[in-house]
Parts: C-alpha cells; sequence; structure tokens
C-alpha cells in the first residue's frame, strides 16, 4: 500500500511493484514519455467529487474563483474534473490554487483552512460528509458523463513475458466488480474486509463511500474505451501534461479486458 | 564469571534478542522468499493507494 501516486509510479517504474492502480493521466503521462507500461483495465467509475467546507461561502463552481483547492497530482483526473468544472462556470485555472496533496491530508487541510476545497477519490469525501466539515460541491458525473480515475497499469516485460498472470489479476477485477454491482449487500459486505485489511480505515467510511448512493462509486464498464482515452490525452495536451497526442494503443493493451468480458460474477458463501 | 564477561554476555544476549525479535515483526520474509524466485515464477506485486 502507498501513501501517493508519485510512490506507486517510482515503484512500478524500479519494479519493485509490477502491476499498480493510479490515475489515468498519469498512465498516459509515463508512457508518453517512454516508460514501458501498458494500461489493462480500469479500477471502478466516478468514485470522486469536489468537496467544500460544509458551512462556507462555495455553492458553485464559479464560487471558487480565487480559492485553494486540493488535488492528488497534476497529473490526476480530479485536476482535469476541476478544470471542466471551472471551465463550465466561466473560471480559468489561473484565478484559482490548485495544490498537490496526498490523499489523505486533503479532510484535514479542509478542516485546517489551509483549502477552500478538494477533489479528490474516495473515501476522503466520505471522510469529510461524515466528519460534519465537507460537503460535496458536485459528484464527478455532473461535469463528465463518463468519468474514470484509476486505471490498472502493468509492467510492459510482465505483459510480455507473463500475459496469463495478467489475465488471471484483470479476470479477478471483472469479477470483483461483477460482484459488488449484483447487491448493495456485497458491497457493505467489501466495505468491512476492505477497510479492515487493505485501507486500514473503519468500515463505516467505505460503507458511505460504497452505498451513500450506490453511484457514488460504480464497477462496471470497466473495459478501457478509446473514446474515453482520447478525451483525457487532448485535455492532457490542451493543458500542457504531454507534449504529443500519443495513440490509444500505445499505452494500452485491451487484449485482456476483451478476454475478461466472459467472467461472471464470484459465488462467496458465507463463510469466505 | 568475571564482571566483564557477564556485561559482554548480556549485551550480547540483548542484541541477538532485539534483532530476532526486529527480523521477526518487520522482516518482508515474504517479500524476499518471492524475490529469491525465478523471475517468471514470482508472484507480482500489486500497488495500491487507498482511494478510488
Amino acid at each position: 500500500m502507498f501513501q501517493g501516486f508519485p510512490e506507486i509510479k517510482e515503484a512500478l517504474i524500479s519494479d519493485a511493484i509490477q502491476v499498480g492502480f493510479m490515475v489515468a493521466p498519469m498512465a498516459v503521462a509515463l508512457r508518453s514519455q517512454g516508460v514501458p507500461i501498458k494500461i489493462v483495465y480500469l479500477g471502478h467509475r466516478y468514485g470522486s467529487a469536489m468537496v467544500v467546507r460544509k458551512d462556507g461561502p462555495v455553492r458553485t463552481a464559479g464560487d471558487l474563483r480565487g480559492r485553494v483547492i486540493g488535488i492528488p497530482s497534476r497529473f490526476s483526473d480530479e485536476r482535469l474534473l476541476a478544470h471542466k468544472a471551472l471551465a463550465r462556470h466561466g473560471v480559468s485555472e489561473d484565478q484559482v490554487k490548485l495544490v498537490e496533496m496526498p490523499p489523505a491530508d486533503v479532510a484535514g487541510g479542509l478542516e485546517a483552512g489551509a483549502l477552500d476545497a478538494f477533489v479528490m477519490g474516495e473515501p476522503y469525501p466520505a471522510q469529510s460528509e461524515m466528519a460534519g466539515i465537507g460537503r460535496i460541491l458536485f459528484y464527478a458525473r455532473e461535469y463528465w458523463p463518463d468519468y474514470m480515475s484509476c486505471v490498472v497499469v502493468a509492467r510492459q516485460d510482465v505483459i510480455d513475458r507473463r500475459p496469463d498472470a495478467v489475465q488471471v489479476l484483470v479476470d479477478g477485477l471483472a469479477r470483483s466488480g461483477l460482484w459488488l454491482e449484483e447487491d448493495l449487500s456485497h458491497r457493505e459486505r467489501a466495505a468491512d474486509f476492505v477497510g479492515r485489511q487493505y485501507f486500514h480505515k473503519p468500515p463505516a467510511l467505505l460503507r458511505w463511500s460504497l452505498t451513500n448512493p450506490p453511484e457514488r462509486i460504480e464497477y462496471r464498464r470497466l473495459s478501457p474505451r478509446k473514446p474515453d482515452f482520447d478525451m483525457v490525452r487532448d485535455l492532457m495536451f490542451e493543458l500542457g501534461l504531454i507534449d504529443h497526442k500519443i495513440e490509444f494503443d500505445e499505452y494500452v493493451d485491451v487484449r485482456f479486458a476483451e478476454r475478461a468480458e466472459f467472467q461472471t460474477s464470484w459465488r462467496l458463501d458465507d463463510k469466505s | 564469571m568475571r564482571p566483564s564477561r557477564r556485561v559482554f554476555l548480556g549485551a550480547t544476549g540483548w542484541l541477538a534478542s532485539i534483532s530476532s525479535l526486529h527480523l521477526w515483526l518487520n522482516f518482508d520474509w515474504e517479500g524476499y522468499r518471492n524475490k529469491q524466485m525465478p523471475k517468471d515464477r514470482r508472484k507480482l506485486i500489486v500497488g495500491y493507494i487507498p482511494v478510488t
């Protein structure tokens, strides 16, 4: 487990890890810089939100002019989401201050007044809501209908030498996604064991993120699609995050997702 | 037993027990064993951040 995207990026480059979950623009940027990786699947859809202080003056994205907004990385979907929302309200990026922060620090930053808002993935919006500090200004889907954030990235040498292992991983993710979408009780069950074993956070927090409402995070349509990534790539190019428009098949390998489409949901008994 | 020898044995015992405890609690033995395997037989290590 890592605490920030720069660390996971370095671990992937150095082969300390062979597969990583990271924000899509970071994966696109790394590949455009020649790092031998490929996106093989999505982690989820939606799951990010803009959060402001509960009793603060910000009521629309337009009210963010002149304010400080926390983001996980300038190479993040959250940064692109903020850009889209601000632009819709006639605010340019140079009229706000974007501050990169590790996800775990944003709720505290908002409470302390260091931030006026943050755009982050769950469970940090939920954390602010549950603490009575933050209020959801908008969910990602309001400004980005097919929003995607974290993607599954594999090293190219692993894809080449061990495609079967990558397929097992992607198949497992597909089955888990189907299982989570099948029934609300599955999300509550996942909140319990993921909270304890992997996130080291209270299960009640994850339960809030996964069920309040269920559409807050979706685990369907996880195959990488060219139109989604072309949009991200084009916006990254417009913002100067990449210096050329890298082609979809240079940074995405769709074979694993295509084979995973035949997967079915996990069948777990009460003892597992 | 001379006091100096007693001190030496005590310090050595302390060092050994603390080092053993550290290795037991903090050393990633599973990761170490995984690295000793041939590359094509190692478990893939998947990194994540606790955020969507």
